[in-house]
């Protein structure tokens, strides 16, 4: 006798396999998330949610430079302009982010990875190759995000805390969401 | 050549990049929020009647703790009311010569006669979670709000209104770290500059207390009223801890009264010479 799988499972697991673009799923719900995150729950001061770096972080692989930094910073302006923070905050920060993806990402491709996902995600390049080049993207964007916004003003403990949890709460969020994701492909 | 090409190639990356930055930067540093209001105006009506809609259906099951609310507010002004008759008659008896500064200021709170106008407005967006912190309210110019006026609570300092749209209007919230009001402790009427400490949403601190100033923690710190933005004496929290600061000054921190993540009843404050002190702040600068 074959047992069923739970309804629930069964029915997220085929919806997200019949999907076109899976991972135009993704980044859609990852920024509807990043929104609500945003707009209605009330964070501490010591976490910036930046899962929006997830546009840059999953284009695809033969991406030009000059589309990467364009897209990252024109996403992020979007989201600047949404949320209600500073405008140019999130922009300058994901751009410099855009920037060393530019840089780092050839350090993270080989030939034998270029499959079925043509971006960086933890099947494609690796688990734990994705989580360090995660960590890189959220480091650079948090740096500069932590410059422009509280430099100077808030205490170096405050800014600590907040690049640690920032950089750690994102990179393992963006690496659940690709992982399950893109695990049933 | 080809190396050529890649040169010039990575050259081109490398401006955009560096143009982008300065746009970002160029936007941070020119965030005046009418700029950002500007910008954003359409959407920002849009979103605003959304959360008005939104906000009146969390008001609507909210009513009973509002109502409390009120009814606590009241008993408070009853109170206030009663203090301030007290310490007139008080006066009176003792047949001093009240100077017409005290008597407006201390009775700014009946409306009349006073030096402040009380536009009540309900907050209908609210962030408290970051760095630099924004609240919409559901009035605008058409109310007869304008720009750098002050808002207040009956249990301390919200903002000021920065941006002014026909029927919104975006605070700038005292919550952003650099912003800086002048308040004092209501025991000894010293004062100084207070702003948020950016490390949690209900502390504050206050600065340049000079090292002889006698106080309790637990004292109460009000606003000096030494600005046209706030009038004197609301209350905005009382002392926790203090230390000495460059060696000359105490350094305070204060715990807020009020729960900026759940404000919803505010008052813009207009003071009614406003244009008068704004032109003369103006020909003293020119």
């Amino acid at each position: 006798m074959r047992l069923k799988e739970p309804l629930s499972n069964n029915f997220l697991i085929r919806f997200i396999n019949r999907m076109q673009n899976r991972k135009l799923f993704i980044v859609a719900v990852t920024l509807i998330v990043q929104l609500l995150l945003n707009d209605f729950l009330s964070f501490s001061l010591y976490f910036v949610p930046a899962l929006f770096l997830i546009i840059p972080i999953t284009l695809n692989f033969d991406t030009k430079p000059w589309n990467v930094l364009l897209i990252t910073f024109l996403s992020a302006l979007l989201f600047d302009i949404l949320s209600d923070g500073v405008l140019g905050l999130y922009a300058a920060a994901a751009t410099f982010a855009a920037a060393v993806r530019i840089l780092i990402l050839p350090l993270f491709i080989s030939n034998e990875m270029w499959g079925k996902i043509n971006y960086p995600a933890p099947q494609s390049i690796g688990p734990y190759r994705f989580i360090l080049f995660s960590i890189l993207m959220f480091s650079a964007f948090m740096v500069v995000y932590i410059f422009f916004d509280g430099f100077g003003i808030v205490s170096s403990s405050l800014i600590i805390i907040r690049f640690l949890l920032s950089v750690g709460i994102n990179s393992a969020a963006v690496f659940l969401i690709l992982y399950f994701f893109e695990k049933k492909r | 050549m080809t190396e050529r090409n890649n040169l010039i190639r990575a050259l081109l990356i490398f401006a955009l990049f560096i143009t982008l930055e300065i746009v970002s930067i160029v936007l941070i540093k020119k965030n005046s929020i009418i700029q950002r209001y500007q910008i954003s105006l359409f959407t920002h009506n849009i979103k605003s009647f959304f959360w008005e809609k939104n906000e009146n259906i969390i008001q609507f099951f909210k009513l009973k703790k509002i109502n409390e609310e009120l009814a606590d507010d009241n008993a408070r002004l009853y109170r206030l009311i009663d203090e301030y008759q007290n310490i007139l008659v008080r006066q009176k008896e003792d047949q001093l010569n009240l100077s017409n500064t005290y008597v407006t200021d201390s009775l700014f709170i009946s409306g009349e006669g006073g030096s402040f106008d009380f536009i009540p407005v309900t907050i209908i967006k609210n962030s408290s979670n970051k760095q630099h912190n924004y609240l919409t309210i559901n009035k605008g110019r058409k109310d007869g709000i304008e720009e750098n006026l002050g808002v207040i609570s009956d249990r301390g300092v919200i903002g000021i209104t920065h941006a002014v749209g026909e029927n919104y209007s975006l605070i700038l919230s005292f919550l952003n770290p650099d912003q800086n009001i002048s308040a004092s402790i209501k025991s000894s009427n010293t004062f100084g500059p207070l702003s948020w400490s950016g490390l949690s949403v209900n502390r504050a601190e206050l600065r340049e207390i000079p090292l002889h100033t006698r106080f309790e923690v637990g004292d109460t710190i009000v606003t000096s009223g030494l600005s046209a933005m706030y009038p004197s004496n609301i209350p905005i929290g009382t002392i926790e801890s203090s230390k000495v600061s460059d060696g000359v000054f105490n350094q305070m921190s204060i715990i807020l009264f009020e729960d900026y993540r759940s404000v919803t009843n505010v008052y813009v404050v207009k003071h009614k010479d406003k244009k008068m002190m704004d032109a003369l702040e103006g020909a003293s600068l020119k």
